[in-house]
């Protein structure tokens, strides 16, 4: 992973650096040159005015540093050396008169010899000074590139961490989104360089909506479109049903089953469809919860009774939500259809409606075999089912319905195990401010 | 009786139209809604069975143009969609009743003699759910086939629950519905009434919700 910060960091250090680098080498260059131009006068001009006597340097002022001092020799016409002011550092005369490097006493010299009728005055200084000179100028060029290094890291770090923690909000905001969330992505308070990935994330969110509900629709369109045939189907083998033999009775028996199992499964994938993640909200109005399950009961005590199983409820203490009617039947239809169909013949199948600690419960606990504990963290999704199929007659799409309408509406529902004995209760928990 | 299936489905309106020659009907059948209209001008029909998906013209456009033109046959919608508004629509354009596909013969055939027995008149006087018919008039119940004439308490509980079919009624609900507010009701008197009804016919002609109350099941098994 690349980061923005370091990135920067690394970058605008190698340029520093680099600048630093470059002023040093030209202040260093430009301050040698001014140097030598101003320093060879200066040789020039004492050479220029050296009287018939030289001081002592002994008396020169004892603060200055020794390597600043200039060395003065004077000969004669046939070359002895009349004086010098350092008498022990013997700089040899130059043959040219004018300017020279010379080496002496381990040192470099810069040497200026005036020549004169009756004698020769030669002016030396150590080369040293003038690079001194020079690597201070470059040391002043280089010093504020110095500090601004570490003050360019705390404003980019400082900045950058500002502009990421924009982009933290963001992802955040992105996080937090449904699946079903249409809206578009905000590009609020945002960096504007972020803006196109903005932008190409909403277009995409639009395409993905768009491809979304196509599938839906599909789904839907698909399921509707095979009721006729179905309903073909089935009048087709009632008519059937008078006019064959008794054998060939129990086998069409078999083949009406066999129509009703697929009327439930279209009946479910219209509702998946319906309600998986549409956009629409679910209506809302006020329900009495218990009239609302009583209702469901009613409309599976045949199929109970049928299986011979004690279907009844033991609390009903009055309460109401709010939501969609129609979706909340489905739910508790569901619900009580698969406790239906996992309790054996002769169980017993428990409902209680009471208000809980965040609003109305319902409680729907039946003898059944249970589900196994790796099953129950996926049995929402589809085609997940706690039975194998054959020994229990389903889908894998009821419970995926539930959840469905269940987040739609803000309700949880939990499946878990029965301590005591075998079978499932499923808890469906409102909240007062659903 | 004579019926008109306007169906442009073929596997549909040719076992429908087989089914209903089974129970003694003569069917008419057209394949769309122009053709219907024109069966129906000629006139003769008992009842109308009209499916909504229709080519060339829509069944909701069909039923418009005939009450529209002032025929007032009996007609019962056959739809696919569950959606209410279309269900809404064809009752505010005067259909009788409407059923949703996929349906079983048995239940269409009753819901047919519902409707011609409303559109007789005759609908005030006897009360029919599922396979469990009560006769306000002569206080005859009939189940599956069974008719016995109740007696009156025992005829008033089983008004009470047919006026709900499908609905759970409570015990209590019951006492109120069956006996006056001075009257000094025994603690099981309901249940007594529900067991006699019972010995007549079979035990699930009234069904019975532990914890809830009792209630007679909408739609046959």
């Amino acid at each position: 992973m690349t980061s923005l910060r370091n990135a920067t960091l690394v970058w605008l250090t190698v340029l520093l650096t680099l600048v630093g680098a470059a002023a040093v080498v030209i202040s260093y260059e430009f301050a040698q040159g001014e140097a030598n131009d101003l320093l060879d006068t200066l040789l020039h001009q004492i050479a220029l005015n050296v009287g018939p006597r030289l001081g002592t340097p002994g008396t020169l002022a004892h603060e200055h540093d020794p390597e600043d001092e200039l060395v003065i020799q004077i000969w004669n016409a046939n070359g002895e050396r009349l004086q010098t002011s350092h008498p022990e550092i013997d700089i040899p005369q130059q043959t040219e008169a004018g300017f020279a490097n010379a080496r002496a006493g381990g040192e470099d010299w810069r040497s200026y010899r005036l020549a004169e009728a009756d004698r020769s005055v030669q002016v030396s200084q150590r080369m040293a000074v003038r690079h001194e000179i020079a690597e201070h100028a470059a040391l002043h060029a280089a010093a504020p590139i110095l500090v601004i290094i570490p003050l360019a890291w705390l404003v980019v770090g400082w900045v950058i961490g500002k502009m990421s923690g924009r982009l933290t909000t963001l992802a955040q905001t992105i996080a937090a989104r449904g699946t079903d969330s249409n809206n578009s992505i905000p590009p609020d308070g945002v960096p504007k360089e972020i803006t196109p990935l903005i932008n190409a994330m909403n277009t995409l969110i639009v395409r993905l909506q768009t491809a979304l509900d196509g599938q839906r629709r599909f789904v839907g369109d698909a399921a509707h479109a095979l009721k006729t045939p179905l309903t073909a189907l089935r009048l087709q083998i009632e008519n059937l049903e008078g006019q064959i033999t008794e054998t060939a009775r129990t086998r069409l028996s078999d083949l009406a089953m066999g129509a009703r199992r697929a009327t439930t499964l279209v009946d479910q994938l219209l509702a998946m469809a319906r309600y998986d993640g549409a956009p629409e909200e679910p209506q809302r109005e006020q329900i009495e919860l218990v009239e609302l399950v009583k209702n469901c009961v009613a409309d599976q005590i045949v199929l109970a009774q049928r299986k011979e199983i004690d279907l009844g409820i033991t609390d009903q203490e009055n309460g109401t939500i709010q939501g969609s009617s129609k979706e909340l039947r489905t739910l508790f239809a569901n619900l009580i259809d698969n406790a239906i169909c996992y309790t054996p013949s002769k169980g017993t199948i428990d409902i209680s409606i009471r208000p809980g600690g965040t609003g109305m419960v319902v409680e729907i606990a039946d003898t059944g075999c249970g589900i196994p504990e790796d099953l129950l963290p996926r049995i929402f999704d589809r085609f997940v089912r706690a039975a194998a199929s054959g020994v229990v007659e389903g889908s894998g799409l009821g419970l995926a319905i539930v959840k469905a309408i269940a987040d739609r509406h803000g309700i949880r529902v939990t499946l878990t195990n029965r301590q005591e004995g075998t079978g499932v209760i499923a808890r469906v928990v409102f909240r007062n401010s659903s | 009786m004579r019926v008109l299936l306007i169906e442009d489905d073929p596997m549909i309106g040719k076992s429908l139209a087989r089914s209903l020659r089974a129970q003694d009907m003569s069917v008419d059948w057209t394949r769309n809604g122009l053709e219907g209209e024109e069966a129906l001008s000629v006139g003769g029909h008992a009842l109308v069975l009209l499916d909504l998906g229709l080519p060339g013209k829509h069944g909701l456009e069909v039923l418009k143009s005939i009450r529209a033109a002032g025929n007032r046959v009996p007609v019962l919608i056959i739809t696919a969609r569950e959606a209410v508004d279309e269900r809404v629509a064809g009752l505010e354009l005067g259909a009788d009743d409407y059923i949703v596909k996929p349906f079983d013969v048995r239940e269409l055939v009753a819901r047919m003699h519902a409707v011609l027995r409303r559109h007789e008149g005759r609908a005030g006087s006897i009360m029919e759910t599922g396979e469990t018919t009560l006769d306000l008039a002569s206080h005859e119940l009939s189940y599956r086939g069974n008719r016995v004439i109740l007696p009156s308490r025992e005829f008033a509980l089983m008004r009470a629950l047919m006026e709900r079919p499908g609905t759970i009624l409570a015990k209590r609900h019951l006492e109120e519905q069956l006996y006056g507010w001075g009257e000094e009701v025994e603690s099981n008197a309901v249940d007594v009434l529900i067991h006699s009804i019972r010995k007549k016919f079979e035990k699930d002609i009234i069904r019975n919700i532990r914890g809830a109350g009792w209630m007679v099941v909408k739609v046959g098994p």
